[in-house]
C-alpha cells in the first residue's frame, strides 16, 4: 500500500521521540539563538525549505534568519509541531483505486478529520490567548518572513477577530498609526458612512 | 519631512501596508468602511479596487457565500469607493449557501406579451437586518418598459415580491445603486 505521493528518500518521524535519530536542522535568530529543529517542522517554513533544497547548502551549518527574534522563532516552532501533529491525526488520502476495504476505512478517516478540526480548534485559541497585540504583530512579522502560510492566515485571521467590533482609534493604537487626517477629512469620511457607524463598540 | 520623522518613530513591529490588507481583507465590509477613517494609508488601500477585489474573494469565500452567476461584482466595490462606477472586470462568483440552490421564483407580472427583455441581479449585504439579499430585476417589452422585483432573503431563504421599478432597467446598465429603507443597500448590475 505505497504512498505514491511520498518523493522524499528520507521520511522522517513527525514526532522526534527523545534518543530517535531525526534529522534535525539549526536556525540561529537575529538575537543569536540557536534553535535546532527537527526537519519535518523546519520544512514548514518556505523560507528553509528553499534554502535547504538547494543541494549545494550544507545542513549543518547553523541557518541564519536575521529578521525573527528568539522569542518569536520558539513560538513559531510550537505551533508549526502542534500543526503538524494535528495533520498526522488524519491517514492520508486513499488512491484512485481504492479497495473496498480501503473504502470503509474511509469512514474512519471522517472521523479522524474531524477529530482534527476540533483539536485545531482547541490548539488556536489557546495559541493566542495570553499574548499581547505587540506579540501578535511580531509572530506575523515571523510567520510572513518565514513564509508559513497556515500560521499567517491563523494569525491574520485571529487579528482581523480582535479589531472588529471595536472602535477606529482602538485600530490605530493596535497598529502603531497615528491618524494623518484634518478634522474637516475625518468629519467628511464620517458623514458619508454615517449609516455604517452605527452600533459599534466605542473602544 | 515630517511624514518620515513619524514614520521612524513607529516601533518596529508594525506591520507593512500588504500584511495590514490581508488582515482587513477578513473583515466585513461595515468594518472597512469605518476603517478608511484610520488614515490616509488605509483609506487608500480600503478604496484601491485591487483590494476591493481581494477582499471579495477572501472575505466572501470565508462566508461561504458566493454568487453562482456571471455577475459583475459592484455591491461592494460600490460600498468601498462611494462612486457608483462599472468595473472593467467581469467577476464570477458562486452562490451556494449550504450546498441549496436559489429557491425558484416564477414571473408574476402580468402582462399579455409577458416578452423579457432582460433580467439583471443585484447582490448586497442589507446591513439593518444583517442579511444577505439578492434581487431580481425583469424588465418587460412594454410600452414603458414595466418591470417586476423579486427579493431574496438568505436568513429566510425565500423570495418576495417588492415594488417595481417605475422605470426598465437597460440590459447593459451600470451599476445603480438602490438606497430603499428596508434593504440599506444593493447594487443592480447587468449579466
Amino acid at each position: 500500500m505505497a504512498n505514491g505521493e511520498n518523493q522524499n528518500p528520507n521520511p522522517n518521524p513527525i514526532e522526534a521521540t527523545p534518543g530517535a535519530a531525526a534529522r534535525t536542522i539549526t536556525l540561529k535568530t537575529a538575537d543569536g539563538e540557536i534553535f535546532e529543529v527537527e526537519e519535518a517542522v523546519a520544512m514548514e517554513f518556505g523560507t528553509v525549505k528553499s534554502f535547504f533544497e538547494d543541494d549545494a547548502v550544507s545542513a549543518t551549518k547553523p541557518m541564519p534568519l536575521p529578521n525573527v527574534s528568539g522569542s518569536a522563532l520558539s513560538r513559531v516552532i510550537t505551533y508549526c509541531r502542534r500543526s503538524l501533529e494535528i495533520r498526522s491525526m488524519i491517514p492520508p488520502a486513499t488512491s484512485e483505486d481504492a479497495t473496498a476495504a480501503e473504502a470503509v476505512q474511509g469512514e474512519g478517516d471522517l472521523e479522524a478529520e474531524k477529530a482534527a478540526k476540533q483539536e485545531r480548534k482547541e490548539f488556536e485559541a489557546e495559541f493566542l490567548k495570553d499574548e499581547s497585540n505587540e506579540d501578535v504583530k511580531e509572530l506575523i512579522l515571523a510567520a510572513n518572513y518565514l513564509n508559513i502560510k497556515e500560521l499567517l492566515d491563523f494569525l491574520c485571521r485571529s487579528v482581523a477577530l480582535r479589531i472588529q467590533n471595536k472602535s477606529v482609534e482602538y485600530a490605530r493604537k493596535f497598529f502603531g498609526i497615528e491618524g494623518d487626517y484634518t478634522p474637516e477629512e475625518e468629519a467628511q469620511i464620517r458623514q458619508e458612512y454615517a449609516w455604517a457607524f452605527e452600533g459599534v463598540d466605542e473602544d | 519631512m515630517e511624514k518620515n520623522e513619524k514614520q521612524r518613530n513607529r516601533s518596529l513591529s508594525n506591520l507593512p501596508l500588504d500584511l495590514i490588507g490581508s488582515i482587513l481583507s477578513r473583515l466585513p465590509v461595515q468594518c472597512l468602511l469605518q476603517l478608511k477613517r484610520v488614515c490616509r494609508a488605509w483609506r487608500d488601500l480600503i478604496s484601491n479596487p485591487k483590494f476591493a477585489k481581494y477582499h471579495l474573494e477572501h472575505f466572501i469565500i470565508q462566508e461561504k457565500l458566493m454568487l453562482m452567476e456571471r455577475l459583475r461584482y459592484l455591491v461592494h466595490y460600490d460600498m468601498l469607493n462611494s462612486v457608483v462606477e462599472e468595473p472593467d472586470y467581469p467577476v464570477t462568483l458562486v452562490l451556494s449557501i449550504e450546498s441549496r440552490e436559489l429557491p425558484e421564483s416564477p414571473i408574476e407580472f402580468p402582462t399579455c406579451s409577458r416578452k423579457c427583455l432582460s433580467t439583471v441581479y443585484g447582490f448586497g449585504y442589507d446591513s439593518f437586518a444583517d442579511d444577505y439579499k439578492l434581487v431580481r430585476v425583469v424588465t418587460f417589452a412594454t410600452e414603458r418598459f414595466e418591470t417586476e422585483v423579486k427579493l431574496y432573503s438568505l436568513g429566510t431563504n425565500s423570495w418576495k415580491r417588492i415594488e417595481d421599478f417605475p422605470y426598465g432597467v437597460p440590459n447593459k446598465s451600470d451599476g445603480i445603486f438602490v438606497n430603499g429603507r428596508s434593504s440599506s443597500l444593493v447594487g443592480i448590475f447587468g449579466e
